[in-house]
């Protein structure tokens, strides 16, 4: 059996001094959650991101004319994509999709969408226009931070997402909108106010 | 047969300009990745801990790898061993077999090159569509990737806007990227919709959570997995990290090192298969439990495959991926690959110029450039110089060992030297062939110095 020879060759040649893995999250500022902010909108600019506000959100500054719209924030848009009955044929025509992002990263304005928040796997890649929302509260500083409020997650699938697809694979010039989705909007909300 | 590194250098050198070409493209490469890291006060904290984390993994990987085996079982995931890439492309094949899959996607996984999984399954009548643009580019060109991060760097928009033009049908633009991309878009489309499994590479594989995640900018690996319900994924043994908390650290460096972007678009958490869905996983070993056990060489399996050796390094640069005959090229390439064929392999670890530039960039911190004088040393003694090199060094050794030898020997040689013409002394120096041949003083130092002290 392959397994049993792979794993006798690896006891039989690893080193056998060990050092322990670095406690982690290296921590390196405290946390000022202006400061957090104002780094998450430059970075998700930065890679490709554009900047909506929740008080004078409009569809049509997103998408001209969307037919088909698929949306988990009723707050927004009621979406008119009947998910259930969708086959993948159908989804191949989604012009928007409205999920929420429950992790956001100042780093590098990655958003977290964990598998029960995108309605299908497929959504958050195969519509044109991604619009995800984010709680001010739930924006934190590095990855090592997101990992921390990813500790008890169990999802089956989730994605940072950070911008739209993009390549540059010709010549190494950048092109923005590859195969997922072509543009990324992010709606910055307000954080839930203490009860 | 050998390879030889020089012979297949020279080839791409005849192409002057695009000599040059290429080693801007990859140096822009640098720079971006020079400007990514820049902003990272703790960059030197990360690259150490992500060291320390390596290191943890191979004095492990077996209870790791038996720790990820149990838990990815637990959620539903396929697992299997395959010892050699050979073995690898058969178990990929059974599994499409078995459920009737004739139409693959594959998104971009340097190991399924090292196991030459395409032209096997191809053979075995599997229709295979290598999604990444990049890979897609030179699938159509019937060529390997020359770059592990870039696969067709080696390539100019114009000669890409002909494939296109020629294989896809599109209009003739003088290589507009946009255009390109966007019918690279629509065409890939057709090959989601009508795939029937999909094939991934692994970046890095979580032992205590049994999933793994997947680092993409295009999209193509989520859009083929998520096209179909049968996700199959290969990985080598050493992508194996311990705690889901290790990847705030590797997904930190990656891109950056690769792209100089601070993270990739996506990075994609795989634990269980959709509802319905069937998700495997191969485990290959192809010659690296066998690299684990030699000390000098194994931080060499540190590696996260983001290319920053390749896009600093001046030979690499300036003798194109092709030039090594790898998977991996590059400066890492030269050190995996002799521990798995030194005969073929042994003109490798000298295409280098030992500048440290490889280990400087290195996010993982391996010591490439010592691990290539290392394995000289090995070439030297195992296989057998060239004969004139042999006779150079055993005459140069006595001149050295012999002050009065030495100084006969270097008047001697001024001497003649000066009376040959070049094209008698380049049949015998090398190093004249790309080189002036500097104006030859009358005498030597030590007789200049006795006179004029």
């Amino acid at each position: 059996m392959s397994r049993e020879k792979i794993l006798d060759t690896i006891r039989k040649n690893k080193p056998s001094v060990t050092v322990d893995p670095p406690s982690l999250p290296l921590r390196v500022k405290a946390y000022q959650p202006e400061k957090t902010i104002a780094e998450f909108e430059k970075n998700l600019r930065a890679v490709g991101g554009i900047i909506l506000y929740m008080e004078d959100f409009k569809m049509e500054n997103v998408a001209d004319n969307p037919k088909l719209v698929f949306s988990l924030n009723e707050g927004i848009s009621k979406g008119n994509l009947d998910i259930e009955n969708a086959r993948t044929e159908d989804l191949e025509k989604l012009d928007v999709a409205i999920l929420n992002a429950t992790v956001g990263v100042a780093e590098n304005g990655a958003l977290w969408v964990p598998e029960e928040n995108m309605g299908r796997r497929l959504i958050p890649f195969i519509t044109k226009d991604l619009i995800l929302t984010i709680r001010k509260d739930l924006i934190v500083d590095t990855m090592h931070d997101a990992y921390d409020k990813l500790a008890d997650s169990d999802t089956s699938y989730g994605v940072f997402i950070s911008g739209p697809s993009k390549t540059a694979d010709i010549e190494q010039a950048l092109v923005i909108g590859a195969q997922g989705h072509l543009r990324l909007y992010v709606i910055i909300e307000q954080a839930k106010t203490q009860p | 047969m050998s390879h030889s590194h020089p012979k297949a250098a020279k080839e791409f050198l005849r192409d002057e300009p695009r000599v040059d070409w290429h080693d801007k493209a990859l140096w822009h490469a640098r720079v971006k990745r020079d400007d990514a890291t820049s902003g990272i006060p703790e960059w030197e904290d990360l690259r150490q801990a992500a060291s320390n984390i390596k290191r943890n993994v191979l004095a492990n990987l077996d209870t790791y790898l038996e720790q990820f085996e149990s838990n990815a079982k637990a959620n539903g995931i396929n697992v299997h061993w395959a010892e050699t890439g050979a073995e690898h492309n058969e178990i990929v094949f059974s599994i499409l077999k078995e459920k009737n899959a004739r139409r693959l996607v594959k998104s971009k996984s340097m190991l399924t090159e090292e196991c030459g999984l395409n032209p096997y399954l191809e053979k075995n009548g599997i229709d295979v569509t290598d999604t990444d643009l990049g890979e897609r580019i030179v699938q159509l060109a019937n060529e390997p990737p020359s770059h592990i991060v870039m696969p067709a760097i080696h390539k100019k928009k114009e000669e890409i806007d002909d494939l296109f033009h020629e294989k896809l049908g599109t209009e003739r633009r003088g290589g507009d990227p946009d255009y390109l991309t966007q019918e690279a878009r629509k065409h890939l489309r057709t090959r989601f919709l009508r795939a029937d499994a999909a094939l991934t590479g692994v970046n890095f594989a979580v032992a205590e959570t049994g999933g793994f995640v997947v680092c993409t900018n295009e999209g193509n690996a989520d859009m083929g997995v998520n096209f179909t319900t049968l996700h199959i994924a290969s990985m080598g043994i050493e992508k194996i990290i311990p705690r889901q908390s290790d990847l705030g650290v590797f997904l930190r460096i990656l891109a950056r090192s690769a792209t100089g972007q601070p993270i990739t678009v996506y990075s994609s958490h795989f634990k269980r298969p959709v509802q319905g869905g069937e998700m495997h996983i191969v485990i290959v070993d192809n010659g690296r439990s066998a690299q684990l056990g030699r000390a000098d060489f194994r931080g060499s399996l540190h590696c996260i495959r983001c290319g920053a050796c390749m896009n600093t390094c001046p030979v690499y640069r300036r003798s194109g991926g092709y030039s090594y005959d790898t998977s991996v090229p590059g400066p890492i390439g030269s050190i995996l690959k002799p521990g798995m064929d030194l005969n073929r392999y042994s003109s490798l670890p000298f295409a280098s110029s030992l500048c440290g530039s490889c280990s400087d960039v290195c996010p993982v911190k391996i010591d490439i450039d010592e691990q290539l004088y290392k394995w000289r040393q090995i070439v030297t003694k195992k296989i057998r110089p060239p004969v004139y090199k042999k006779m150079i060094m055993k005459s140069g050794g006595l001149s050295l060992a012999d002050p009065g030898k030495f100084d006969m020997r270097i008047k001697w040689a001024l001497k003649i030297s000066g009376m040959l013409p070049s094209f008698i002394r380049r049949l015998f120096n090398t190093w004249e062939r790309g080189r002036k041949w500097p104006e030859i003083p009358n005498e030597t130092f030590k007789d200049w110095y006795r006179k004029n002290r």
